[in-house]
């Protein structure tokens, strides 16, 4: 059994479309999505994915705020933003708050699954 | 009429309507005179403060702008619509904003005071905010659709392509509506 992901985007479409992207993998097993930072702590809780995909601007409460929590629930995951602002905006913050990497909305599937595996790896 | 009296009634339409707080201070940083904006801005009748520094007449305020009114005094450059600091006097709005500037009043190449104009843009500060946050939901808005665009065009989806750039060009739209809509009011 590959490594189980959990994805973290309020848009439905992006959520499918990244789950599309990783599925196809064997090493890859998406487990579940969250449409929030409440439901992407809430199913970190309940799934314990090695995998979290954390959208940074989502309502209720944003990814960084969820990225905390999540690195208390589920400690040993690999936790990767994903993100629409420039990454040498948010790197610093993101690396504070303990996210293993950083990606931009925009980059190509193959590159997202690349870093997602080079981050498992680490 | 006599120019010194037109001069002075000149002054006084000046200090009665314009529509910004005016003060005159001496040499000494004293009030010499203000009008009622002013007055309603620094939460103190107009008499309380001839006479007095606008460190006696409100505190809080003073400490930055002391220092600055003396340099002026000792013929430094002139202060053009610097935003005052946050911490403003007690009994005041902590929501509004201003803008001062300092110029100093000169008789025969001396400087014997200085006048003090104090505009209140708490209107012009809000709108903007209000156009900051517009513009960060449309722009995530923008992002959003355009990586749907770009993960469905690597699927070969053209169906979700089509609507996810027709959602992008139309929040892009309204963006930029909203901005030109807000210069145009603004500035006419």
């Amino acid at each position: 059994m590959g490594k189980t992901v959990l994805i973290c985007d309020d848009v439905e479409e992006i959520r499918m479309l990244l789950s599309m992207a990783i599925e196809p993998y064997e090493d890859f097993q998406v487990v579940g999505e969250a449409a929030d930072g409440n439901e992407a702590v809430a199913k970190c809780r309940e799934l314990a994915p090695d995998v979290v995909l954390l959208d940074v601007n989502m309502p209720h409460k944003s990814g960084l705020q969820a990225l905390a929590e999540i690195r208390d629930v589920v400690p040993l995951a690999k936790v990767i933003m994903f993100t629409g602002f420039e990454s040498s905006v948010l790197g610093s913050a993101a690396s504070d708050l303990g996210a293993d990497d950083y990606i931009e909305k925009g980059t190509p599937l193959d590159e997202i699954v690349r870093r997602i595996r080079a981050v498992v790896a680490s | 009429m006599e120019p010194g009296s037109w001069e002075s009634a000149l002054i006084d339409a000046l200090f009665a309507h314009a529509p910004v707080g005016l003060a005159v201070l001496d040499a000494d940083l004293k009030y010499v005179r203000v009008n009622q904006i002013l007055a309603d801005i620094n939460g103190v009748p107009m008499d309380s403060h001839i006479g007095r520094t606008p460190t006696e007449v409100v505190p809080q305020f003073a400490g930055a702008v002391e220092p600055v009114l003396r340099s002026i005094l000792a013929g430094g450059d002139p202060i053009i619509r610097a935003e005052a600091p946050q911490d403003m006097p007690d009994g005041q709005d902590p929501d509004h904003f201003y803008e001062l500037s300092f110029y100093p009043i000169e008789r025969d190449g001396t400087r014997i005071g200085v006048l003090g104009i104090v505009n209140d843009i708490t209107e012009r500060v809000m709108a903007e905010e209000e156009i900051k946050a517009q513009a960060a939901t449309v722009y995530k808005e923008v992002v959003q659709n355009l990586t749907v665009a770009q993960m469905a065009l690597e699927k070969g989806d053209q169906s979700r392509v089509a609507s996810a750039l027709e959602r992008a060009f139309t929040s892009a739209k309204h963006l930029v509506s909203a901005v030109l809509l807000r210069r145009s009011d603004r500035d006419g």
